[in-house]
């Protein structure tokens, strides 16, 4: 129970994160006196980065092209290391 | 002569299996990797030359960790040292090979020195030659403390600690690469098992003075070892820097051991010392990787400076994923080896940190993992140092563009290496709880007190690989378009336009620069040139002078050889004169 307790959070957590990202940006945007971008935009973005293409230079090597996701696996993992609440 | 074969009685204790363990099971893959490395000198040097001094080295070193008394332990010993420098003078039509391997040499003798001094003491407090007889009497405090600093000279002077650590750098590179990483990861672990032997089983009188003392000494070892291999240009001085970092870690987490246990903390001490261990497998594993990497690109470029290689990730694409393991292994990145033991090693310093009664001791502690820490960081720069540069970007030189073909034998010993570090990551909590048997057994402990970290760890690293196989999968699905890198406006990239090695490190060799002794000589002929050394600062500002001493006092003492054989036969009469005086009326 406990491990399905620590998934759910962690699952939570990632999927909630732009969510937040875009409620603040929208605040900020708020209080300086223009109108921000929607709340949901950061998924939008997301959502369109993760459709790109890469375009690396021929003189690297595996490391330019996994390290990215690896870098984001890790933070992920993070994400599962946290206790519950 | 029957105490030097009574070796066949075992010292069965099972730090002696563990040892053993490591020995073997880093031999294999070093042999298997042996059988195409040695193509490169079968033209001019003789191998059958070769694989006697290396099995000799091997059983001797198996011996050593099993002899059950000190006369057979030195005899191994002797033999060990005897054959590692028969094997560093491999390739003796280089003079500077011969040179190097005599100074090697002399340092291993003047370890063989001590520890026979130290032996002899031994027998004279205690009066047996069998470790297990030596074990039953208690020394008196200023005997043991004695046995101690002998003991930390003459197993410090084999593995590499402070004063003494000047041969590494220099053995290494002149040694076949083979031989480096046989001699960097199973070599001074002997040396460590020799310390671990004479202080925790056979002397057993945990003082806190002298663990502080080790303890300052191995941090030292470790800063001032890292911050020399970041500035070093040849990769295989490099590595043997990032060696005597590493057995400082090692023997710091051995010296905490024996302050916990002088304060009766015992938990935490089991802890330390299976830091320790743990950290002698993984460092042998790891080590010998990166050493045979190292050899496999000197066999494929013939050349060891860093600033001529580079690109050799297209050509050898093994070589690249094998030191690219070994790279993260030192760095200690989550699912290698590695950070096991650092992680354990840096737990044992925090837990360590509240639990000493003494404010003054615990504030040490503190700083001493404060400076790992340090000393951690230095080892990830240097690995990123020698993989970066070593392995991508595109070859500085036309020897790295030229490159040979690799034999198969030599990924092989390298992939299995590879397997031990991942298998020893991901199974560490198994691995840990063996190890913990072990120091338990040392320590005298209680063996169902050793639950350390329990197996979710598995787990984790099993999620972090499915995770990367999912993420890598879709961002895969889209298209990688490749292209020539842009040059900021020039038209032809050029190989110099990337970072050298010496460039790579410049951000440390504004702070560090005095440790590494690394300076930079301006020179103005036709136009300006620039040119860069290196210099060990111990060599140059201890072993130097000792040496001119000691040559001054030598040409005072050539004054006695007339040449006439009269005067000769009167200094041996003055001189069994006074040895019967000195024995017959002073004693």
């Amino acid at each position: 129970m406990r491990y399905v307790l620590i998934a759910l959070q962690s699952i939570f957590l990632i999927l909630v994160t732009p969510l937040f990202v875009g409620i603040l940006k929208r605040m900020k945007a708020f209080i300086r006196g223009y109108k921000g971008s929607s709340i949901m935009q950061p998924y939008y973005d997301l959502k369109r980065l993760f459709s790109k293409g890469m375009v690396i230079s021929s003189s690297s090597s595996f490391v330019s092209m996994y390290g990215p996701s690896i870098a984001l696996v890790f933070a992920i993992t993070v994400t599962f290391l946290i206790p519950t609440f | 002569m029957e105490l030097f074969f009574d070796f066949l009685n075992f010292h069965s204790s099972s730090l002696s299996y563990f040892f053993e363990f490591i020995i073997t099971s880093v031999f294999v893959p070093i042999f298997i990797y042996s059988l195409g490395y040695m193509r490169e000198y079968a033209k001019e040097y003789s191998l059958k030359y070769f694989w006697f001094f290396t099995i000799t080295f091997f059983v001797s070193m198996i011996m050593t960790v099993f002899s059950n008394n000190m006369i057979s332990f030195m005899v191994f010993w002797k033999i060990m040292s005897i054959s590692s420098f028969f094997l560093v003078i491999f390739e003796y039509k280089k003079s500077v090979t011969v040179q190097t391997g005599i100074f090697y040499f002399i340092m291993t003798h003047i370890s063989g020195l001590t520890l026979m001094f130290m032996f002899a003491l031994l027998y004279k407090y205690t009066g047996e030659v069998y470790f297990n007889d030596m074990k039953n009497v208690n020394l008196m405090p200023n005997q043991a403390t004695l046995i101690f600093y002998l003991s930390i000279i003459g197993f410090g002077a084999k593995a590499g600690l402070l004063p003494l650590h000047a041969w590494l750098p220099k053995a290494h590179p002149a040694a076949p690469s083979n031989i480096s990483a046989l001699m960097s990861g199973v070599m001074l672990k002997v040396a460590i098992y020799g310390f671990i032997l004479v202080n925790f089983i056979i002397v057993r009188n945990y003082n806190m003075a002298n663990g502080i003392v080790l303890l300052l000494i191995e941090v030292l070892t470790a800063v001032i070892s890292i911050l020399n291999a970041v500035f070093q240009k040849d990769i295989k001085s490099l590595l043997a820097y990032a060696s005597a970092e590493n057995i400082g870690i090692i023997f710091s987490a051995i010296a905490l051991a024996m302050i916990l246990v002088s304060q009766n903390i015992y938990q935490t001490s089991m802890l330390a010392m299976s830091a320790a261990l743990f950290h002698v497998l993984n460092h042998s594993v790891f080590k010998s990787l990166l050493f045979s990497s190292a050899g496999s690109v000197l066999f494929a470029t013939s050349t060891k400076n860093m600033n001529e290689l580079g690109g050799l990730h297209k050509t050898l694409k093994y070589t690249t994923v094998f030191a690219f393991i070994g790279m993260a292994s030192i760095s200690a990145i989550p699912p290698f080896n590695g950070f096991a033991s650092e992680s354990l090693i840096f737990t044992s310093f925090l837990k360590s940190m509240s639990l000493v009664p003494n404010r003054n001791v615990s504030t040490f502690i503190t700083v001493c993992l404060a400076v790992l820490a340090l000393t951690s960081s230095g080892a990830v720069y240097t690995a990123t140092k020698y993989f970066g540069i070593v392995f991508l970007g595109e070859p500085r030189s036309e020897k790295a563009r030229n490159v040979h073909k690799v034999p198969a034998t030599m990924d092989i010993g390298m992939g299995i290496l590879s397997v031990y570090t991942v298998v020893l990551g991901v199974f560490s909590p198994y691995v840990i709880k063996v190890i913990s048997n072990i120091s338990a057994d040392l320590l005298d402990l209680n063996r169902s007190d050793t639950v350390f970290i329990n197996t979710d760890v598995i787990y984790i690293s099993l999620a972090i690989f499915v995770l990367n196989i999912v993420l890598v999968s879709i961002s895969k699905t889209n298209k990688v378009e490749r292209h020539e890198t842009w040059g900021c406006g020039l038209n032809a990239v050029k190989p110099y336009m990337q970072y050298s090695g010496d460039g790579f490190s410049q951000p440390a060799s504004r702070y560090f620069r005095e440790a590494a002794g690394y300076k930079k000589h301006v020179s103005k002929t036709d136009s300006i040139f620039l040119k860069t050394s290196l210099h060990d600062i111990f060599y140059e500002n201890v072993y130097i002078p000792m040496n001119k001493i000691v040559d001054f006092i030598a040409l005072k003492i050539v004054k006695i050889h007339y040449g006439k054989i009269q005067v000769y036969i009167l200094h041996i009469l003055t001189a069994l004169i006074l040895a019967l005086f000195v024995s017959f009326v002073v004693v």
